[in-house]
C-alpha cells in the first residue's frame, strides 16, 4: 500500500461519500495496472515465442542431418551383412546340390541294374510262354481238324434228311394246292351267282325307289296345292289389310247390311 | 218443356251425332248437370234478386240437336226432371248393334251407318264399335241373337275350295 503513502488525506466528508470516492479511485487504478501488465506479458510472450521458434528450427535441422547420417550408416552396414549372408547361403546351396547330384547318380545306377535284371527275367518268361502257346496252338489245330471232320459228316447227314423231308412236303403242298384251286373255282362260281342276284335286287330297288319318288312328288304337289290356297289367302290378307279405310268400305258394308236387313230387323224386334 | 212431359223415351228422335250408347250416357249426364245449374241459378235469383234469364247455359251439339229435333225446351224444372227420367230409361232400353271393323272408324262413317240402322232397322238403334285388324275389310256384326260376319277374312275362308279348284284347273 505504499502507493498511497504520498497521497493527501481526503477532506472530511460524510462516510458514504468518502467510501464511494475511494472505491472509484481504486477501480480506475487497478484497471490501468491490469492493462499495462497484459501488454507487458504479450510482448514477453511474443519475444519468447520467436526465440523458441528459432531454437526449434535449428534443433530440427540438426536432428535431420544426424538422422540422415545415422540411416546411411545403418543401411551400409545392413547391405554388408546381407552380402555376407548371401555368400554363405550360396556356398551351402552348392554343397547341397552336389550332394543331391551324387545321390541321384547312385540311384540311377541302382535303377539301371534293377531294370536289367527285370528285362532278363521277362525275356525268359516270354520265351517260356511262347513255347507253351505254340504247344497249345498245335493241340487246338488238331482238335479243330477233328471237329471239322465231325461237322462235315453231320452236315452231309442233315442235308440228306432235309432233302427227304422237302420231297415229302412238296408232295403234300401239291395236293393242297389242287384242293385250293378247286375251292377257288367253287367260290368264283358262287360269287358270280351272287352278283347276278344283286343285280336283280338292284333293279328291283331302283324301280321301287323311282316309284316312291313319284309318289312323294305327287304327295308334295297335292300338299302344295292344298296349302297354296292358304298361302294366297295369307298374301291377300297381308297385302290389302291396310289399304281400305272405313269410308271406302262403307258402300260394300251397307250393301251387305241391306242384303241381310230382314234377318237383322227380326233379331232386333225380338 | 211443354211436350216433354207427354213424350215417352220410345218416341224420342235421336240425332245423327248420337252414335253410341256412350253418347246417350253423356247426354244424360249433361242434362243432369244442366238441371242442377238451372236450379242453382233459380235459387240464386230468388235470394239475390237477379232473374233466371241472366244464366245462359252452354249446350253440346248432341244435346242441342236432340232438344231441337224433339222440340223440347229446358226452362221448366219439372219438365227437366221428367226429361232426365225418360233419358235414363232410353239409356237402359236403347237397342245396341255391335259392329267390329278392321280399321278405326271415323265419325262420319259411323253416322252414316247409324242413320241406315235407324231408317231400316230401329229408329233408336245405336252402335257399339270394336276394332279387329284381322278382319282385313268389311264388318263383323252382332245383334242380340245373331252374328253376321261380313268381313273379307270370312269370305276368303269360305272360298278355299274354289281356290283349290282354280289351281287344279290351271294345273290341267
Amino acid at each position: 500500500m505504499g502507493l498511497f503513502q504520498n497521497k493527501q488525506s481526503a477532506p472530511q466528508l460524510p462516510d458514504d461519500e468518502v467510501t464511494e470516492g475511494i472505491q472509484h479511485f481504486f477501480d480506475g487504478y487497478f484497471q490501468e495496472l491490469n492493462e499495462r501488465g497484459r501488454a507487458h506479458f504479450d510482448d514477453i510472450i511474443q519475444q519468447q515465442t520467436a526465440k523458441f521458434e528459432e531454437d526449434l528450427s535449428g534443433s530440427i535441422s540438426s536432428i535431420n542431418a544426424d538422422l540422415r547420417a545415422y540411416i546411411t550408416k545403418r543401411i551400409d552396414e545392413q547391405i554388408a551383412e546381407n552380402a555376407k549372408s548371401i555368400r554363405v547361403a550360396q556356398a551351402a546351396a552348392l554343397e547341397s546340390i552336389n550332394a543331391s547330384v551324387e545321390s541321384l547318380q547312385k540311384q540311377n545306377a541302382s535303377f539301371s541294374a534293377t531294370l536289367e535284371e527285370q528285362f532278363e527275367h521277362s525275356s525268359n518268361a516270354i520265351k517260356a510262354t511262347q513255347a507253351e502257346a505254340t504247344k497249345s496252338m498245335d493241340r487246338t489245330v488238331q482238335t479243330l481238324e477233328e471237329q471239322h471232320r465231325n461237322l462235315g459228316n453231320a452236315l452231309q447227314k442233315s442235308v440228306a434228311r432235309q432233302d427227304t423231308q422237302m420231297g415229302e412236303l412238296f408232295e403234300q403242298n401239291k395236293s393242297q394246292l389242287t384242293d385250293m384251286k378247286q375251292s377257288q373255282d367253287a367260290a368264283l362260281e358262287w360269287l358270280n351267282r351272287s352278283i347276278t342276284t344283286l343285280q336283280e335286287q338292284q333293279e328291283q330297288l331302283s324301280s321301287s325307289f323311282q316309284q316312291n319318288v313319284v309318289n312323294q312328288q305327287q304327295m308334295l304337289v297335292t300338299a302344295f296345292e292344298q296349302n297354296m290356297a292358304q298361302i294366297v289367302e295369307h298374301y291377300l290378307l297381308g297385302a290389302i289389310g291396310d289399304q281400305f279405310d272405313l269410308k271406302s268400305q262403307l258402300p260394300s258394308i251397307i250393301k251387305q247390311l241391306e242384303a241381310n236387313k230382314a234377318t237383322i230387323v227380326d233379331d232386333m224386334k225380338l | 218443356m211443354n211436350e216433354s212431359s207427354a213424350k215417352s223415351y220410345s218416341e224420342f228422335i235421336l240425332p245423327p251425332s248420337l252414335v253410341s250408347k256412350l253418347d246417350v250416357s253423356r247426354m244424360v249426364t249433361e242434362m243432369e248437370q244442366l238441371d242442377n245449374d238451372l236450379n242453382a241459378a233459380n235459387v240464386r235469383a230468388k235470394t239475390v234478386g237477379a232473374t233466371e234469364a241472366t244464366f245462359v247455359p252452354v249446350l253440346s251439339e248432341t244435346l242441342r240437336d236432340f232438344l231441337i229435333q224433339n222440340k223440347l225446351t229446358a226452362n221448366d224444372s219439372k219438365g227437366r226432371t221428367s226429361l232426365i227420367k225418360q233419358l235414363r230409361a232410353l239409356k237402359d232400353k236403347v237397342p245396341i248393334v255391335h259392329m267390329t271393323f278392321a280399321v278405326s272408324a271415323d265419325i262420319e262413317s259411323l253416322q252414316q251407318l247409324v242413320q241406315w240402322l235407324r231408317t231400316s232397322v230401329h229408329p233408336q238403334a245405336v252402335i257399339s264399335v270394336g276394332l279387329q285388324p284381322g278382319l282385313v275389310a268389311g264388318v263383323h256384326l252382332r245383334t242380340p241373337n245373331h252374328v253376321h260376319d261380313f268381313s273379307l277374312k270370312a269370305k276368303l275362308a269360305g272360298s278355299h275350295d274354289v281356290l283349290i279348284k282354280e289351281l287344279e284347273a290351271y294345273r290341267g
